[in-house]
């Protein structure tokens, strides 16, 4: 028998081992991790809403309009000083 | 009455839509093809109108909201549009609710204004409004892949001036390609690019309508004059659509807090922004949150905007400032 060669099994089974735990330690965190971001991607619930959304609302949230939400630059140029004459509409409230 | 003058290249087109009267400039040297696109946008609106107007019992919103509790796969049109007005609710905090048809209804504004029974139903003394709670537009579901939604029961939609934005940006980014264009939509003006020659399309905010001066079709005294270019400018008030009812002054902005008009110490709101959508529900925020409020968020959002209270005191917000009361040269024609 070559001590050798057993020493190589007890290298080889503590690799085994450290590779396994390493892989359930990898697993749980992962876990941990998709279960935060499928909670904050569980958006839609309410005070009297008895469900929640799944995978696919999540999948919504992505396909949101791209709106611009950086501080706007507001669509005006230098300020005018014509009279009402010459505006082409008028801004009002319409119901 | 004003007699005015604009380049010979200026196109307009006036048209009814969305319980409104629109009106949409196109510069164009071309005058038959102007005309075409004009029309093109004109049908567009009706279009819209066919799926989204809540008076319309055969439209897709009016059996979307008479579906509650099941999924219900909507066109595109209504799916981007309920994408939109999710999108702004939450970025006003639920101050901006498109879910608050129901409430609307118990108000009293069942019928379009121009509807000639409108004023029968409207002031007729109604019960108080179902139960609602604050921040319910986030319990309307949707599913991306089946492009889908869901109503809680009670719960109906509304997208009031988003409708009509979203369809205004839609039109301005159809006639963007011809040249530069303006939709007047009832009062919400969006514009494409600066006509030639031109800073931007010259319009003003007006005063809001008073009790001095309750004829909404008469000409409105000018609050300030303004440039507009590549964006919108949305005005919410409760100066012009408003009825009595169970010995209050009712009208069609329903504050999501209380599930009632809202008691606002503000006549009208007018908030420019990059796009329609967005112009729109700030507009309708901003009012229901009464001045304090309103003019904090919006500062805040560096959004450009004017509010003017019951007494007619005007104020800005500091993004807009800059942009009022300074002289600037009038481009020759």
């Amino acid at each position: 028998m070559n001590p050798n060669g057993s020493q190589a099994n007890r290298h080889l089974f503590k690799m085994k081992v450290a590779l396994a735990v390493g892989g359930l330690i990898t697993t749980l965190v992962g876990a941990g991790l998709l279960g935060s971001q499928a909670a904050a991607t569980t958006v839609t619930t309410t005070a009297n809403a008895t469900t929640t959304l799944d995978e696919s609302s999540s999948s919504a949230e992505m396909t949101l309009p791209e709106l611009d939400l950086e501080l706007e630059a507001i669509p005006t140029v230098a300020a005018p000083t014509f009279s009402s004459s010459r505006v082409v509409a008028n801004g009002r409230s319409s119901g | 009455m004003n007699v005015q003058t604009y380049p010979a290249t200026w196109r307009s087109h006036t048209f009814r839509a969305m319980g409104g009267a629109m009106t949409i400039w196109l510069e164009l040297s071309n005058v038959a093809t102007a005309e075409t696109l004009l029309r093109e946008a004109e049908a567009m609106f009706a279009r819209a109108e066919r799926r989204l107007s809540r008076f319309d019992p055969h439209s897709e919103l009016a059996q979307l909201n008479a579906n509650p509790g099941t999924w219900v796969p909507v066109s595109s049109m209504l799916w981007h549009v309920a994408m939109q007005a999710r999108h702004m609710a939450r970025e006003t905090d639920g101050l901006f609710d498109f879910t608050q048809l129901t409430a609307l209804e118990a108000a009293g504004y069942t019928r379009s204004f121009t509807d000639r029974f409108f004023w029968e139903d409207a002031t007729e003394d109604k019960l108080e409004p179902p139960d609602a709670w604050f921040g319910q537009w986030e319990a309307v579901q949707v599913h991306a892949e089946g492009r889908s939604l869901w109503l809680p029961p009670g719960v109906k939609l509304d997208f009031g001036g988003i409708a009509k934005g979203y369809v205004a940006q839609q039109v301005v980014d159809f006639l963007s390609d011809w040249g530069p264009c303006l939709v007047d939509a009832s009062g919400d003006l969006t514009a494409g690019s600066a006509p030639t020659g031109w800073p931007g399309w010259p319009v003003a905010v007006t005063k809001p309508l008073t009790e001095a001066t309750a004829n909404p079709s008469a000409d409105r005294e000018t609050q300030f004059p303004l440039w507009l270019v590549a964006g919108t400018m949305a005005t919410s008030g409760i100066d012009y659509r408003r009825w009595p009812q169970n010995g209050r002054i009712a009208h069609h902005l329903i504050d999501p807090r209380t599930g009632q008009p809202a008691q606002t110490d503000l006549l009208t709101a007018t908030v420019l922004a990059k796009t329609a959508v967005r112009a729109e529900a700030w507009a309708t925020a901003a009012l229901v949150a009464g001045h304090k409020l309103a003019h904090q968020r919006l500062t805040d959002k560096n959004l450009g905007a004017a509010l003017i209270d019951h007494n007619g005191e005007l104020t800005v917000t500091p993004a807009l400032a800059p942009f009022i009361n300074e002289p600037t040269t009038f481009p020759e024609q």
